[in-house]
């Protein structure tokens, strides 16, 4: 059976190269001709007309192959014409220009009241003696996931307070914690509508897939455009990035109640109200948390970003430092960020597998519950809630103190006696001089090869095809793969890109996206599957992959900079890097993720490992590894931006031009080209996602 | 068949029930009644269903998966929305319904109990068992109250603070159970309440359910796919197969008259012994008056070609037994009533089962009695045997036994 399914997915996965021994070619024309029949004969069964046939496809691809020839054979090397140049973003800019000399009296009230409760935030954080504060946010770290963490957050606390990064501190903290709270809320609230009203839904639906494929600096240039730069700004972008998750979970979570929960309610006589608020959002919260947890490390991600429009705090630093090429500073800030959002995403994640139930809920049980049972309850509750009443004590205790002592009332956390400091800034900064004078010339000249012969090649040959030539290949893939309207989606992104005038750079883009993705591939999928035959090499990396997917990009640029300079070398690291977790991440699973009967099966032939993992572990797990892989082009293609900021060329170039030289006209047209080739890019690859699930015969049809 | 019961009679009215699924479900029921051929591109789910539960009946619908069994059941309540067709519960039709009203009946009227148990995860047992009142409206003290009287009717007493995570399947469906009877409906729909558990457990909840059904008149609406259970716990079964009703009838209808060879297939490895009454398989037996004499016995037997009758008092009820060569051994005018030897009765409405120990007792017949205690017949070895395996040359012909 799982031999059987194997060779399905080998001959499908043949069938993309042409050239094949002829016994594999003729049991493909089986398989084909199989499926052909199912697919025509499900059409009948349904009734519906196919909307063409697979023939109709082989043909206009053929022909689509023929004109591309043709075109190439006239026109070769020649590049998108630029006499097709659509003025979009300066037309665009001009909207802009009218929208905020006529409609500020919109928007105004909303940006204001944001900077007031930022404000008010802020001072009333200052106001707080600095310890208690401390104290709390152990406190709450303590209550939710143990000592553990708690003592994650005193380190860090302790490590910012020392190297002088307090203020920054909270100043990142306030900005956190407004996002979230207005994303979480507008995020249930739309899910929960969307849950009320099909529609809706997928409208909802169509606009986070947008938001979420549409590069964040993308709609930076227009948000400071709007807003000008400083906190406000970085606020709404914050909250528009990190809305996505939530609002998905919500709906996920309501979609995923047992429907026979919500008819058990339903045939009690429950109104559609009360089955919302007894049964679908109680059953979809540990959903809901998760995607708050994914909103929090969402709105994390966008510290350094929010910095570049002027936001203070972490990202500040960070990125300040950067940019004056004081790695120490940014190392220090980075750290700082990097404790934080570790210890965010424990506070915020489903923590230890608990009984699930609040401690509102079970004192309530206890209230209302008389006689015998009454003892082994109340022991019950004090042991599942212990640490959240030990917090509330100590806390409690702390306060008083805290109020009664005037040294640590106003304990100034922002300069710590000089006793106490600790700033590894200056070493940092000297190593990385010595590194540079001493070793830099191997770094250069590895440096150089990468640039010289891998990067420069791959963007020399994607430079060299002729636009047609790729125009209709990737036409007729797109034809092959979705359909007509995938076809005319891949020709409208494509011509968008042309007409916008950044086909050049976009090719570049995606010569250095793809050849990340490569090396990613390369290194990944054998660490994947070792992980897989392992649990202890799992439970060791597993860790590390979590750190790698909770930290903001540009953390990853940092060592990466003060090591190899700026540079493409330097982005294709980093780009490789980010998206390495997700490859790794769902090898394993894949891998692991294959049903144990099957492979006892494969086992009792007598396979050898290799031949288990060959001919049953790799076609079974292939859907999963392909959205590792999916991921990794998407975030690859994420990274152009930031890796643009090291020096990398392409679109993500021009985009930052925008956003530096605030040319609002270059930073839409390199954000919606950016947009339209994530869009044709990841469509053609769930394209090949499809298939190979299709052809996997894993999912019936 | 069992015929057609008027408005009155019946709780539960299922008059000509569609459920299609498809594009244009109102179009296929049109064109099947119109006896255009079927549209394309539709599936019945219930197809055209018309039958009656009677008050207080335990009523199970038996079928494969995709038979229809559990849309019919969800069509019941409108938790699906039938295509067309009456639904007719407590003389009111649940179809033309408004919501407010539906609500009503729901919250009133019926109860639900799920395969997969539907429990409320995030709440306690106790909780879970009074949401239907908490629904209601009725104070958190009264609902707690009688929440802990169902759950301690099902034997769940000491887990009212327990979460639906910390029990067993088994005790799952208790919750299930307790949850539906909480708000003391008239009807209760159950939907392969058992198919999830293990069968010791299945049969201790099966065993629970009859006894339950005997203590509380309520109407049973009971969806199965285990032939076995339908047979264990139907007082009568509909059998469904592509949305219709294949067969209605008792167990032993279903069992000793299947209507074709679907059915029979899945009567064919039941245990009869449980379901098969004896008055079923009874053969006729002569009956000789106490006051006969020796000599008219012997022609009696003569006549009817019998060995051996049952002597009968001048009600018909049975006194004894006695064969050809006991009566030609004594004198011709002695009177029977003096000879026979006493006889083993069972009532007639008593299983197979019942009969094996009395029968398997002594080497004569065992008779067999009506309510009032009449002699309807007699049993023995043979005839037992031959009913409990089904031998068909040896089955006495069956009377009708709808009442």
């Amino acid at each position: 059976m799982a031999a059987v399914s194997s060779f399905r997915i080998m001959t499908t996965v043949t069938k993309i190269a042409p050239e094949q021994e002829t016994p594999r070619a003729e049991m493909q024309e089986v398989e084909t001709k199989k499926s052909r029949t199912r697919r025509e004969l499900n059409h009948v069964v349904s009734g519906l007309k196919p909307p063409y046939s697979s023939r109709a496809r082989r043909v206009a691809l053929y022909l689509g192959l023929l004109v591309a020839v043709l075109s190439v054979s006239s026109v070769v090397g020649q590049q998108f014409p630029t006499s097709f140049r659509v003025p979009f973003g300066s037309a665009t800019e001009a909207v802009f220009e009218w929208g905020v000399d006529h409609l500020a009296w919109l928007y105004e009230p909303v940006a204001e009241s944001l900077e007031d409760v930022l404000v008010s935030m802020q001072f009333m954080l200052v106001d707080l003696p600095a310890p208690l504060l401390a104290l709390l946010l152990i406190g709450i770290a303590y209550a939710r996931c143990g000592p553990l963490i708690a003592g994650l957050l005193t380190v860090a606390l302790g490590f910012v307070i020392s190297v002088g990064l307090w203020d920054e501190t909270l100043q990142t903290l306030v900005l956190m914690v407004v996002a979230v709270v207005i994303a979480v809320i507008l995020g249930i609230l739309i899910g929960v509508a969307a849950q009320m009203n099909r529609r809706f839904e997928a409208f909802v639906l169509i606009a986070l897939d947008a938001m979420q494929t549409f590069p964040v600096f993308a709609y930076l240039v227009p948000i400071v455009f709007i807003f000008g730069p400083g906190n406000t700004g970085a606020l709404i972008v914050t909250i528009i990035w990190a809305l996505p998750p939530v609002t998905r979970m919500t709906i996920l979570g309501i979609k995923t109640v047992p429907s026979e929960s919500i008819e058990a309610a339903t045939s009690c006589g429950s109104t559609g109200w009360q089955i919302l608020r007894n049964v679908q959002i109680p059953l979809a919260r540990p959903s809901i948390m998760a995607g708050v947890n994914q909103t929090v490390m969402f709105a994390m991600s966008m510290a350094i970003v929010a910095a570049m429009i002027g936001a203070g705090g972490l990202g500040q630093s960070v990125w300040g430092s950067l940019t004056r090429l004081a790695f120490g500073q940014a190392l220090e800030a980075g750290i700082a960020l990097v404790l934080f959002a570790i210890v965010l995403d424990r506070v915020t994640g489903q923590g230890k597998k608990s009984t699930g139930h609040g401690l509102f809920s079970d004192f309530r049980t206890l209230v209302t519950t008389t006689g015998a049972e009454r003892p082994a309850l109340v022991k019950r509750a004090f042991q599942q809630h212990r640490r959240t009443i030990l917090t509330a004590a100590v806390l409690f205790a702390g306060t008083i103190y805290i109020s009664m002592v005037p040294a640590l009332r106003f304990a100034n956390f922002e300069t710590p006696p000089e006793s106490l400091r600790l700033s590894f800034a200056d070493p940092v900064d000297q190593a990385v001089d010595w590194l540079n004078l001493n070793l830099g010339f191997i770094l250069d000249v590895v440096v150089d090869g990468i640039q010289g012969y891998v990067l420069n090649g791959v963007t020399a040959l994607l430079l060299a095809i002729p636009w047609p030539t790729v125009f209709f290949v990737v036409v007729g893939a797109s034809l092959l793969l979705r359909g007509i309207r995938g076809a005319a989606l891949a020709a409208a992104g494509l011509l968008g890109i042309g007409v916008l005038g950044m086909w050049e750079a976009a090719a570049i883009t995606l010569g250095i996206a793809g050849a990340a993705v490569l090396v990613a591939l390369f290194i990944g999928l054998p660490i994947g599957a070792v992980m897989s035959r392992s649990i202890k090499l799992e439970r060791t990396i597993r860790p590390v992959l979590d750190v790698m997917q909770t930290l903001p990009v540009f953390l990853f640029v940092i060592p990466i900079v003060v090591v190899l300079g700026t540079g493409a070398v330097a982005g294709l690291l980093a780009t490789v890097l980010y998206c390495l977790p997700p490859v790794i991440r769902l090898t394993n699973v894949a891998l692991r993720g294959v049903d144990s009967e099957t492979v006892e099966a494969a086992t009792s032939t007598g396979a050898t490992v290799w031949q288990l993992l060959r001919t049953v572990k790799i076609p079974l797990g292939m859907p999963t590894i392909m959205i590792g892989i999916n991921q990794a082009i998407i975030l690859s293609l994420a990274m152009a931006v930031v890796s643009a900021f090291i020096g990398t060329p392409g679109l993500g170039q021009a985009l930052l031009t925008g956003v530096v030289t605030a040319r609002l006209d270059l930073g839409i047209e390199a954000g919606v080209a950016m947009f339209l080739l994530a869009v044709v890019v990841d469509r053609l690859v769930t394209g090949v996602n499809r298939k190979i699930q299709a052809h996997s015969h894993l999912v019936p049809a | 068949m069992s015929k057609a019961l008027t408005a009155d009679e019946a709780i539960v009215s299922c008059r000509n029930l569609w459920k299609v699924y498809g594009p244009d479900p109102h179009r296929y029921v049109s064109a099947h009644n119109a006896g255009v051929g079927a549209l394309d591109g539709h599936t019945a789910a219930v197809r055209d269903l018309t039958f009656d539960v009677r008050p207080g009946e335990k009523l199970v619908v038996m079928g494969l998966s995709g038979s229809g069994k559990s849309t019919l059941i969800r069509c019941l309540t409108r938790l699906v929305e039938p295509t067309s067709g009456e639904v007719i519960i407590g003389g009111r039709d649940v179809t033309k319904m408004e919501p407010a009203e539906l609500r009503g009946l729901r919250r009133d009227e019926c109860s639900m109990v799920f395969q997969h148990f539907g429990l409320f995860g995030h709440r306690t047992v106790l909780q879970n068992a009074a949401y239907g009142l908490e629904i209601k409206g009725v104070s958190r003290k009264e609902r707690e109250q009688r929440a802990r009287d169902v759950l301690d009717t099902v034997g769940l007493s000491g887990w009212e603070n327990r979460y639906p995570s910390e029990l067993s399947g088994g005790m799952k469906q208790r919750v299930g159970l307790a949850r539906a009877l909480a708000s003391d409906p008239q009807i209760l729909f159950f939907d392969e309440p058992f198919s999830a558990l293990d069968p010791l457990i299945r049969r201790d909840l099966q065993d629970e359910l009859l006894r339950l059904a005997k203590d509380i008149k309520k109407t049973f609406i009971f969806i199965t796919h285990d032939m076995a259970e339908a047979l264990k716990l139907g007082d009568r079964i509909i059998i469904m197969k592509d949305g219709q009703i294949v067969q209605v009838g008792t167990p032993e209808e279903i069992l000793l008259h299947p209507v074709d060879d679907y059915v029979r297939r899945f009567t064919a490895d039941a245990s009869r012994a449980h379901i098969v009454r004896v008055g079923t398989v009874a053969s006729e037996s002569k009956s000789i008056s106490v006051e006969t004499s020796a000599f008219d016995a012997v022609k009696v037997l003569d006549d009817s070609g019998n060995d051996s009758a049952i002597i009968v008092d001048s009600h018909g009820r049975p006194l004894g037994y006695i064969n050809r060569s006991k009566l030609l051994s004594v004198g011709h005018n002695d009177p029977v009533g003096s000879l026979h030897v006493p006889v083993p009765i069972i009532s007639s409405d008593r299983t197979l089962h019942d009969a094996t120990n009395l029968v398997m007792d002594g080497n004569n017949p065992v008779a067999v009695i009506d309510s009032e205690g009449r002699l309807v017949g007699v049993v023995d070895t043979r005839l037992l045997l031959a009913a409990l395996v089904d031998l068909p040359d040896h089955r006495k012909e069956f009377a009708d036994l709808s009442r």
